[in-house]
């Protein structure tokens, strides 16, 4: 009786994760992504994923959509903390306070979720400008 | 608004031709950099460095590409997965931002003779292909390649909905 009664939970369960499922599929379809279909579908093809649902694009999509939406957030946090913070020169400090995304902030956001985006300093013609000259003749 | 710096001297030229994407890419990445823009707008930024926009676009790129680590667990059901429950709570919670304008599909030509120089028009780009055309005479492929030399490839995304429509 035991066996039956955890054999019936267990597939009450069961269904209760597909209906679960199948409610959340269906309520993607309802929501329109940023993130277009077709871009989706490119670039799950161009994976080697051809997939005729468009739920599944959609989930994709929308998991796309939320990170980059989570990254940007958090750039936006780094970017009104800099303008917040006192600049020493007030002749530097910028007249309206316009919120521009930077590689500088988006770097920082990127850090946390473990992506390294690092922005050039400087460039150079060539690997010896800017050496001192007796480092250069060496 | 300034963009991340431009590179100077020679190096531009090369470094130019060796990071120029084909077609399709350029097609995708620019789709991505709009639908970034809107994302980054509707978080509250009025404005954006391009260098930035590209970086944010090429991350998009490859999180469609890659996926997410973590997503799926054969033991247990997707819904329980707290990537599927937090995916779940953000369509219910945030509102839509749709794409700024449809994309519109490429329609293959119901005529065969349309279609036939569809297909060699994409197939010419291949090199020897000329010599290998068997049912295309002469003229014809001729003033298709001289036509190629002006336009741009068709994109794999075409080639492919072609194959589709069959």
């Amino acid at each position: 009786m035991n066996s039956s009664s955890s054999s019936s939970m267990g597939g009450e369960g069961r269904h209760d994760d597909d209906s679960g499922l199948t409610e959340f599929l269906s309520s993607l379809m309802d929501y329109t992504p940023t993130i277009p279909d077709e871009l989706t579908e490119h670039y799950l093809g161009k994976s080697g994923f051809h997939c005729p649902d468009l739920r599944l694009t959609r989930l994709v999509s929308v998991a796309t959509q939320k990170f980059m939406l989570e990254v940007a957030n958090d750039a936006l946090q780094h970017c009104k903390a800099r303008q917040a913070a006192p600049v020493k020169d007030k002749s530097k400090q910028p007249k309206e306070k316009r919120l521009v995304l930077t590689m500088d902030d988006l770097s920082k956001s990127l850090q946390e979720y473990g992506v390294n985006l690092k922005h050039q300093e400087y460039f150079a013609d060539n690997p010896s400008t800017g050496m001192e000259p007796t480092s250069r003749e060496e | 608004m300034s963009d991340g710096g431009k590179e100077r001297g020679k190096n531009q030229q090369t470094s130019s031709k060796k990071s120029r994407p084909s077609g399709d890419a350029d097609f995708g990445l620019a789709i991505s950099k709009i639908a970034v823009a809107q994302i980054c707008e509707s978080t509250g930024f009025r404005g954006s460095h391009l260098s930035a926009n590209d970086a944010m676009a090429e991350i998009a790129d490859l999180s469609l590409s890659c996926g997410f680590r973590g997503a799926s667990d054969v033991r247990q059901c997707l819904v329980s997965s707290d990537v599927v429950r937090e995916i779940a709570k953000f369509v219910s919670t945030e509102a839509e931002v749709p794409f700024f304008r449809s994309i519109p599909r490429l329609t293959v030509p119901s005529s065969s003779q349309r279609l036939h120089r569809l297909v060699i028009t994409y197939l010419i780009g291949f090199r020897g292909y000329l010599h290998t055309a068997a049912d295309a005479n002469a003229d014809m492929v001729e003033q298709t390649r001289l036509q190629m030399e002006e336009r741009p490839l068709l994109s794999q995304q075409m080639v492919l909905a072609m194959i589709r429509e069959g």
